[in-house]
């Protein structure tokens, strides 16, 4: 797991958090600007799981691999199931539910990085 | 009283079941992990993460389609759950090797664990009547 890539994941993960949260606070419903934004966060993940998958291949593997393993599949479905299960809703809570997918996804981030932190790379 | 009630899954409703989803989610995959692994290590507690897991997964269902009584059971058990398990596992630890989502009313997981009972049955209440009445 490269550090700046999963920070990167993180803090990409809060800003979207942050900004559909005043989405709903505003009362708004969600565009194609923040689902694009989405799909670049996605991206990152996606990038980081490949990255993940090769290292693992070829260097020190961390405790708890399964469980590694494991948080980074979760953490690709979690965004899509959030824009699928907030776009029916037609008020401020359509974002908001997207607000926990990302809070979600930042979490998971974190929890990986402290599980690769065993594995002493 | 022959009101329909509101359904479960609209507004802020729909928030709640994202975040019960995100529960039983990683709380499923954590004790799936927990007994595939390491069943031997503690066993009452992976036992009680993956009952946990379970009610967390039903709770998503039964919020996402509205079904009431089937909501009302799961927070109720969770409510039970995280209170009987809180305090056992602090009343007797060395029941708890390891701990599980309800240890300690479940400050691992941000005190999620005891707000969501709350909140769901808080939604279910608001939403005992429809809008009209």
């Amino acid at each position: 797991m490269i550090d700046w890539l999963a920070t990167l994941v993180i803090a990409a993960a809060l800003v979207m958090a942050g900004w559909t949260v005043l989405l709903a606070l505003r009362d708004r419903r969600f565009g194609a600007a923040t689902l694009g934004a989405l799909a670049t966060v996605e991206l990152a993940a996606l990038v980081q799981l490949i990255v993940a998958m090769v290292l693992l291949a070829v260097g020190p593997r961390p405790d708890g691999i399964a469980a590694f393993v494991g948080y980074h599949v979760v953490a690709l479905l979690v965004l899509p199931a959030a824009v699928a299960w907030g776009v029916e809703d037609r008020s401020r809570w359509g974002p908001g539910v997207l607000a926990v997918g990302c809070l979600a996804l930042a979490v998971m981030t974190m929890r990986m990085q402290q599980i690769w932190a065993t594995a002493g790379g | 009283m022959g009101e329909k009630p509101q359904p479960t899954n609209t507004g802020p409703g729909r928030v709640l079941v994202a975040v019960y989803g995100v529960f039983a989610v990683s709380a499923g995959a954590r004790c799936g992990v927990q007994i595939a692994t390491r069943f031997g290590d503690a066993r009452l507690a992976y036992l009680l993460s993956a009952l946990a897991a379970a009610v967390y997964l039903v709770a998503t269902v039964a919020l996402a389609r509205s079904s009431r009584g089937l909501a009302l059971a799961c927070c109720t058990i969770e409510l039970v759950g995280v209170l009987a398990v809180g305090t056992a596992s602090l009343a007797v630890p060395e029941y708890f090797p390891d701990s599980t989502v309800w240890s300690g009313f479940g400050v691992g997981y941000g005190f999620f664990p005891l707000a969501l009972p709350v909140l769901g049955l808080l939604w279910l209440w608001r939403t005992r009547r429809s809008l009209a009445a």
